[in-house]
């Protein structure tokens, strides 16, 4: 019988840092995947605030993290914890990285790299997706479809992004005339 | 000026990365090491090292075992959610069961030996056909992950223990849950005393509690450790009872006084499991320090030191005729010792 449980506070916490990093991910993409929603506004809106949600979304996965291994009491001096864990743990390294990289020193001071290391959080995106449906595939509560649903559609729209962005470039220049300006205001704001 | 302070920073990082690697590798070949029970003079254990079977299948951790009333059937539960049933006359795998979509915490056998009950990670307790293996019946009203399982002597009852802190009780035959109780901390391990109407319960705060069998009303409470307690086991007059604790120590309780009789220290790691053998004669300990120890319950005196696995020892639990202890262990083993030359030293 399928069933939806309540679920407990760590996967609450998970599921919110989730949420906000999805958040995080959206205006660039949604800029190129859906055109017309650059005249609502939306997408600047939600690159004013992307920076404070990437941090909240960091202390969310801490607290998820954390509940986590104290309830499961997970040893982490044994390599099989690392195995099991990986893409949680790889993700929660990259949202590390990226959390204390997020501040106008590091972008000064990384120049390039600063843009080279914060596109990791493509990476993961599909490491968090993989992170979801290993680990909540059978574990019905009622975030996990929710979950499910907000890291797949990101992941898809992503890729079609990458489609679209692969298609503008091929295109010989002056054919599109608003691909360089497209491409311009992506690189600017990945 | 500035890069070189920039480099003085690395160099520090560097540094304190490379320390506190160190301090966690020193740290878990502590944890690890066999290190022999130091016994005062007079006192003398001998170490086993060979065991009469070990059974590996894959390597995954094993986080469960329980034992058929007639010694024949082992269940392994692993990591992964799968059960595997051995035959332990054989060695031989009979069959791999996907059970779980999360690993399986605790497993028993009722004593008809007729139904084999797992409690998982998944929030889910599943009943299953221990000859067939198949599935009968889920009881899904657990919240949060199963941490341990308890079936009464009588086979009537079933609690269970959730990481949401609450204690269940069904009604095997109607499958109805029959009570909630909330409990101050998460109970880690449980256990029916042998008259079936004291359910015993170590918890994460150190204290061993304990709940009246059909209203799940608190009882009295051992305090005394100083870490969550992991395995509780009673005597089979249920006289006694022990518990294993992450303290490193197990202690003894002395039950109508209501009193520590022992604390036993051997161990240099959590101990992770007890258990008495079904004579009462011995008393065995399994801890993170990869070793299994073998005690005198009314002396305290310790007897065996089973050495064998090569990570944790997770679960251990005795054969019917008390003369083998079978173990398994985070290294995805599961051994079974003789115990015949314990029970003689004494």
């Amino acid at each position: 019988m399928f069933r939806l449980d309540y679920p407990p506070l760590a996967n609450w916490a998970g599921f919110i840092a989730a949420l906000l990093y999805v958040i995080t991910l959206l205006p660039t993409i949604l800029r190129v995947v859906f055109p017309s929603t650059k005249t609502t506004g939306i997408p600047k809106s939600l690159l004013i605030q992307r920076r404070l949600l990437g941090i909240i979304a960091f202390l969310m996965s801490v607290i998820h993290g954390y509940w986590l291994v104290s309830k499961r009491e997970l040893d982490f001096l044994d390599f099989q914890t690392y195995w099991i864990y990986c893409q949680g743990i790889i993700t929660f390294l990259i949202f590390t990285l990226l959390a204390i990289t997020s501040n106008d020193w590091s972008v000064k001071k990384l120049k390039k790299n600063w843009k080279k290391l914060h596109q990791l959080t493509y990476f993961a995106m599909f490491l968090l997706l993989w992170h979801v449906i290993d680990k909540m595939w059978g574990h019905w509560t009622w975030v996990t479809p929710p979950s499910l649903v907000i890291t797949g559609a990101i992941t898809i729209l992503f890729l079609v992004r990458m489609i679209r962005e692969n298609h503008q470039s091929d295109k010989p220049k002056g054919q599109n005339p608003e691909s360089p300006a497209t491409k311009e205001t992506a690189s600017k704001t990945d | 000026m500035a890069k070189t302070t920039q480099k003085k920073n690395w160099v520090l990082f560097l540094l304190m990365s490379t320390a506190a690697t160190l301090y966690g590798l020193r740290a878990h070949e502590q944890l690890g090491r066999t290190v022999a029970y130091q016994a005062a003079p007079s006192q003398s254990i001998s170490t086993i090292h060979k065991t009469l079977q070990t059974l590996k299948n894959n390597s995954v951790w094993i986080y469960a075992i329980a034992l058929s009333p007639d010694g024949e059937t082992l269940a392994s539960g692993r990591y992964d959610g799968k059960i595997e049933l051995w035959n332990l006359r054989t060695g031989t795998l009979r069959q791999t069961l996907k059970a779980h979509e999360d690993a399986v915490s605790s497993l028993t056998i009722s004593a008809d030996g007729q139904t084999l009950i797992s409690g998982s990670w998944d929030n889910r307790i599943n009943l299953w056909d221990l000859h067939t293996g198949n599935h009968l019946h889920t009881l899904e009203d657990a919240a949060d992950d199963v941490t341990a399982i308890a079936l009464s002597p009588d086979g009537k009852s079933l609690a269970a223990s959730a990481a949401d802190k609450t204690i269940r009780l069904w009604d095997l035959k109607s499958s109805s849950q029959l009570q909630v109780q909330k409990a101050p901390t998460v109970v880690l391990s449980l256990a029916f005393s042998p008259d079936g109407q004291v359910l015993a319960g170590g918890s994460r705060d150190g204290v061993v509690r304990f709940w009246q069998r059909d209203s799940l009303s608190p009882r009295v409470a051992l305090e005394g450790h100083q870490g969550a307690v992991q395995s509780v086991s009673f005597s089979p007059d249920g006289t006694l009872l022990a518990s294993g604790s992450e303290d490193q120590s197990m202690k003894v309780w002395h039950l109508s006084e209501g009193k520590l009789l022992h604390t036993l220290q051997g161990h240099n790691a959590p101990v992770l499991s007890v258990a008495f053998s079904p004579d009462g004669r011995n008393l065995a300990s399994g801890s993170y320090d990869r070793t299994i120890k073998i005690w005198n319950p009314v002396s305290g005196r310790p007897l065996k030191n089973l050495v064998g696995h090569t990570k944790s020892v997770q679960s251990i639990q005795f054969s019917p005729d008390s003369q083998t202890l079978v173990s398994s262990g985070s290294d995805a083993t599961v051994r079974v010792w003789p115990i015949v030359a314990a029970t003689a030293l004494q």
